[in-house]
């Protein structure tokens, strides 16, 4: 509860000192390994784009150089970068283990969502249909974040939500469908080969 | 194009506005569904209807959903959006004493409220604004641009400013991806045509508010209480008599909070509440309805005061009204000080839309409220798993391309980690979205003053602009210096805590 409260507060203003006091006392850092790996990212990240901002090519007077910007961008960020993964390394981040930094969270849960969200975007759409990708990948998605749902509802729902929405969006707004073709399309089409 | 403000109250204006506002407050009492997830999620469908019609149901989904909120906030402690959080404080103990629908019930009609304090400071300053806009330079355009990002990296950063500005920095990193606006010379691109256009900024919208928050929730395991009774709902009238100091208090804050850029309704939603107990000297965390007041008003005024500088100087208020200029700029409306000669009858329109949006916000709400209750007991497996097809049809009915999804894929992957690092979105919209105004003007001042740069001190708002930059700097650091010597002396004292404990164990 206490972790819930302090992932819900941290972008909150709040002037509740004493509890914040209370739950910095409690434990000692208040950074963790993403701080640490965040910044260096960001290190790397803005070094990279001061150098290749030196590099691009000036058609006219350097007033107008299209890497001004970048350049002047990667090397402030590159000093905030530095001065946050300092900050965070003397805060104790690296004695942090990431479970204790998750707090309430459960990476393994978001490791597995953002895993199946993948396989979704990139591997299912791309060689089926929406309506059974988006089935599939709903039942997956079902049986791990939706244990207590029964076996029937869990099944219905993963078959009626994709077709609710090809539906709704494709054959109600005319909005396309990413994946290789869907009901609507697969109606049409037999509807101009029987003609 | 021509915007007729008739249309908002014709039928099928009127029928958008209805649903608009049906499923924003739907939406917004559903946890973990925000208003800027429904806003990122609608502005891709909303692409393929008239713009008219778009902007009507975007503005009324956003009102219902900072309505919303409120509903789960009180009954289940839950806040359906994060501008909510004061609202559960000082509403749930309310809700546990029987007194929830009143809780709700006040906090509805002092949305209204402060929809209207925001309307009619929107209304008020916007001709204003857009006089004195007309009149910037690209210097000021600049710094106008420089101030957004450094107040809202200032202010969102909380304990740790120097996060917010990395973050707007890094907004602005990705926005110099594509061809330069200058010369057409291509940066950052690594050869692949789909970058030659920059990265757009939808799909990272829809990626960081819509993706990132679902990792974020299917990754805790929570269990919804499901409420047994909601009660009274609707407020009696000497409330208005008894609150209206709050109610102006709030309306001020929210106002003036929501025309900061990237400073959104959840700050104007704490800073009220904590405004409010040091103005009536009461603890309202332990139930008080003065408290939900201070709350909701000031989250509801937000929205008004947001849409000033979105319209009068094209930089977005806060992220909703961030995704409100993405939508609008799908259908070739461009904000900003020119918006009266692009897009004549505009302002109007918007105003209209306000009106509409908050009349049927209050009369809906009352009906959907109870049925509310019910939807609230929706696992998050189900609704989470739902809101990643959306995430996807949206991106990909915006532009038709696999290359965004992946856009947005990795938007939501980085987003999740920066969300775990506690580096806020709210700068890193805003440098990604204005980036190039920044770029494209820092550019052509350096170019028309060449030589001669002491002269821009002689512009007046220029200077002013100028020192605001600077201020907001200092006092970034001089609070993350504060929050660092403050963090040292607390860990100090914990260490000799837990030394003199196990002594004496």
């Amino acid at each position: 509860m206490v972790a819930a409260e302090r992932v819900q507060a941290r972008d909150l203003k709040m002037t509740q000192d004493e509890s914040k006091g209370d739950r910095q006392a409690e434990s000692a850092p208040s950074e963790g390994p993403t701080s640490v790996l965040i910044a260096v990212g960001l290190l790397v990240l803005s070094a990279y784009f001061a150098v290749a901002g030196l590099e691009i090519r000036i058609p006219e007077g350097w007033q107008t150089a299209p890497g001004m910007l970048p350049v002047i961008l990667g090397c402030s960020l590159f000093i905030m970068s530095a001065v946050l993964l300092a900050k965070a390394i003397r805060a104790g981040a690296l004695r942090v283990s990431l479970i204790h930094e998750a707090g309430d969270s459960n990476l393994a849960r978001a490791g597995i969502a953002v895993l199946l969200v993948g396989i979704y975007y990139f591997g299912l759409l791309a060689f089926l249909p929406f309506e059974v990708a988006s089935g599939i990948f709903l039942l997956a998605m079902f049986w791990i974040f939706w244990p207590d749902g029964g076996l029937l509802p869990r099944v219905a729902t993963a078959i009626g939500l994709p077709i609710l929405i090809t539906l709704c969006f494709q054959g109600g707004f005319g909005i396309p469908l990413p994946g290789q073709g869907n009901l609507i399309l697969l109606a049409q089409y037999l509807m101009v080969s029987h003609h | 194009m021509i915007f007729d403000w008739s249309f908002v109250v014709s039928p099928l204006g009127l029928a958008v506005a209805l649903l608009g506002s049906a499923l924003g407050i739907i939406w917004g009492a559903l946890p973990g569904l925000s208003s800027n997830m429904a806003m990122a999620l609608l502005v891709g469908f909303t692409y393929n209807l008239s713009t008219q019609v778009a902007v009507i149901f975007l503005i009324a989904v956003w009102i219902g959903t900072e309505f919303g909120g409120a509903i789960s906030a009180v009954l289940i402690n839950i806040p359906g959006t994060p501008s909510a959080v004061p609202t559960a404080m000082a509403g749930y103990p309310l809700a546990q004493r029987g007194e929830g629908g009143l809780a709700i019930g006040t906090a509805l009609t002092f949305s209204m409220v402060g929809n209207w304090a925001g309307l009619v400071v929107l209304v008020t300053l916007a001709p204003i604004m857009i006089a004195l806009a007309l009149s910037f330079s690209s210097w000021e355009v600049f710094l106008l641009v420089l101030l957004g990002v450094s107040i809202s990296g200032t202010l969102t950063g909380r304990e740790e400013p120097l996060k917010g500005w990395a973050s707007g920095w890094l907004g602005l990193m990705i926005a110099m991806v594509g061809m330069d606006q200058i010369h057409g010379v291509p940066r950052f691109t690594f050869g692949v045509p789909e970058l030659l256009g920059g990265i757009k900024y939808l799909p990272v919208l829809i990626g960081l508010f819509g993706l990132t928050e679902t990792i974020n929730v299917l990754s805790r395991r929570s269990a919804v209480p499901i409420p047994k009774k909601v009660g009274r709902v609707l407020p009696p009238l000497n409330f208005f008599g008894k609150y209206w100091k709050s109610a102006l208090r709030a309306s001020a804050v929210g106002t003036v909070i929501g025309a900061i850029p990237g400073a959104g309704a959840n700050i104007a939603a704490f800073v009220s509440y904590n405004f409010g107990e040091r103005a009536t000297g009461k603890k309202f965390t332990n139930g008080d309805v003065e408290g939900v007041v201070c709350s909701e008003v000031a989250n509801n005024a937000c929205c008004g005061g947001a849409l000033l500088p979105t319209t009068t100087l094209g930089i977005p208020g806060n992220s909703s009204t961030a995704l409100l200029l993405a939508a609008l700029a799908l259908h070739g409306v461009t904000m900003g000080p020119n918006i009266n000669s692009d897009a004549p009858g505009f302002m109007h329109f918007l105003y209209a839309s306000l009106l509409s949006a908050n009349f049927f916000m209050y009369t809906v709400a009352f009906l959907l409220i109870r049925p509310s209750v019910y939807l609230l007991s929706l696992p998050s497996g189900v609704v989470m798993p739902t809101i990643v097809m959306l995430c996807l049809v949206g991106t990909f009915a915006a532009s038709y391309s696999s290359f965004d999804v992946g856009v947005m894929f990795v938007s939501g992957g980085v987003g999740y980690l920066l969300y775990r690092g506690g580096y806020p979105f709210a700068p890193l919209i805003l440098g990604l979205i204005l980036g190039p105004m920044a770029d494209e003007n820092l550019r052509r001042t350096i170019w028309v003053y060449d030589g001669r740069f002491h002269e821009l001190l002689y512009r007046p708002v220029g200077l002013v602009l100028f020192v605001a930059v600077i201020w907001s700097f200092y006092y970034g650091v001089r609070r993350s210096l504060e929050e660092s010597s403050k963090n040292k002396t607390q860990a100090i004292a914990a260490g000799r805590a837990r030394a003199s404990s196990k002594q004496n164990a």
